[in-house]
């Protein structure tokens, strides 16, 4: 399913104005959420980046439940999961208004698929640099002592 | 009608080259200050580093792919880290060009509401960005061979 220039566009500044400051809160409130003690490790983020650039949707959405089943970083990945699906479920056609109409429902589920792909791709980018950001901000603080 | 519409566009784009140059001269102490940090910082060894920033910000389609390289590098690199010169170009970006972006779009009434102006309000931060890092760059550069950063890293 092959999205119009005009959607790329769109995606552009919903991840502009919208997904970026979302991500950056959806960190900071992870620092303080009571149950997380550490932040998700490099190595983590690495793995989650790699899915995100060479899979598709429901693979991403795989990977995040394997995740949460395995207890790794979970509160983490449950926070995520939370947000890619209030995207998919409502937001993607209210709120940011991606869809076109297409002729069969498969065509709908195709261009879905790949919107929210793109969506993810933005908003977990947008994670991973922000939690590198803080990761390098602890390692200050704790080399100041 | 087309010419007419065509000519309306380009008066329209010299207001905005006009407006972002005028915020340019305003911002210009700042970029020429983290220029000297990162000329301080970086030194003629990790000349890449800044190289590979302007880069990225005159090729980016999105103002958050350049913060987010930022960050990314601010969390692999020591240098980026001295001085807190990562933190200090990303609030520069997001917080002091936003402000900027703010004034030329409230002069030139582009509107925050429709989806032409919300898409045209992102490319003049996308503007604004571009030219704080070529004039940061420029001033790193000089200092890199003619100031101190020069003096110290050996290569005068």
């Amino acid at each position: 399913m092959e999205l119009t220039d005009e959607q790329r566009k769109k995606v552009w500044l919903v991840s502009d104005t919208i997904l970026y400051p979302e991500a950056v809160t959806f960190m900071r409130k992870l620092v303080e959420h009571e149950d997380v003690k550490q932040l998700p490790k490099d190595a983590q983020m690495m793995g989650l980046l790699n899915i995100i650039k060479s899979s598709k949707y429901d693979d991403v959405f795989d990977y995040i439940n394997h995740q949460i089943e395995r207890n790794v970083d979970r509160v983490f990945y449950e926070k995520l999961r939370q947000e890619l699906t209030a995207m998919q479920r409502k937001r993607i056609q209210e709120e940011f208004q991606l869809i076109i109409s297409q002729p069969t429902k498969q065509a709908e589920n195709a261009e879905m698929k790949e919107l929210m792909l793109l969506l993810a791709r933005e908003f977990i980018q947008h994670i991973i640099a922000e939690n590198g950001m803080l990761q390098a901000g602890k390692k200050r603080s704790e080399s100041n002592g | 009608m087309k010419d007419e519409q065509d000519q309306q566009n380009k008066v329209d784009e010299m207001k905005i080259i006009r407006e972002v140059n005028i915020q340019a001269e305003a911002f210009y102490e700042e970029a020429k200050s983290l220029g000297d940090h990162a000329a301080n910082t970086f030194g003629e060894k990790h000349r890449s580093q800044i190289t590979g920033l302007e880069n990225v910000a005159e090729t980016a389609l999105k103002t958050s792919d350049i913060f987010d390289y930022i960050k990314r590098q601010t969390a692999r690199h020591e240098e980026w880290r001295q001085g807190e010169f990562g933190k200090k170009l990303i609030e520069q970006l997001e917080k002091e060009l936003d402000n900027k972006r703010k004034i030329i779009c409230a002069h030139l009434e582009i509107s925050d509401k429709t989806y032409e102006g919300k898409q045209e309000r992102r490319r003049i931060l996308l503007l604004l960005i571009r030219q704080f890092v070529r004039q940061m760059t420029v001033e790193y550069e000089f200092q890199v061979s003619f100031g101190k950063g020069a003096r110290r890293n050996g290569t005068h």
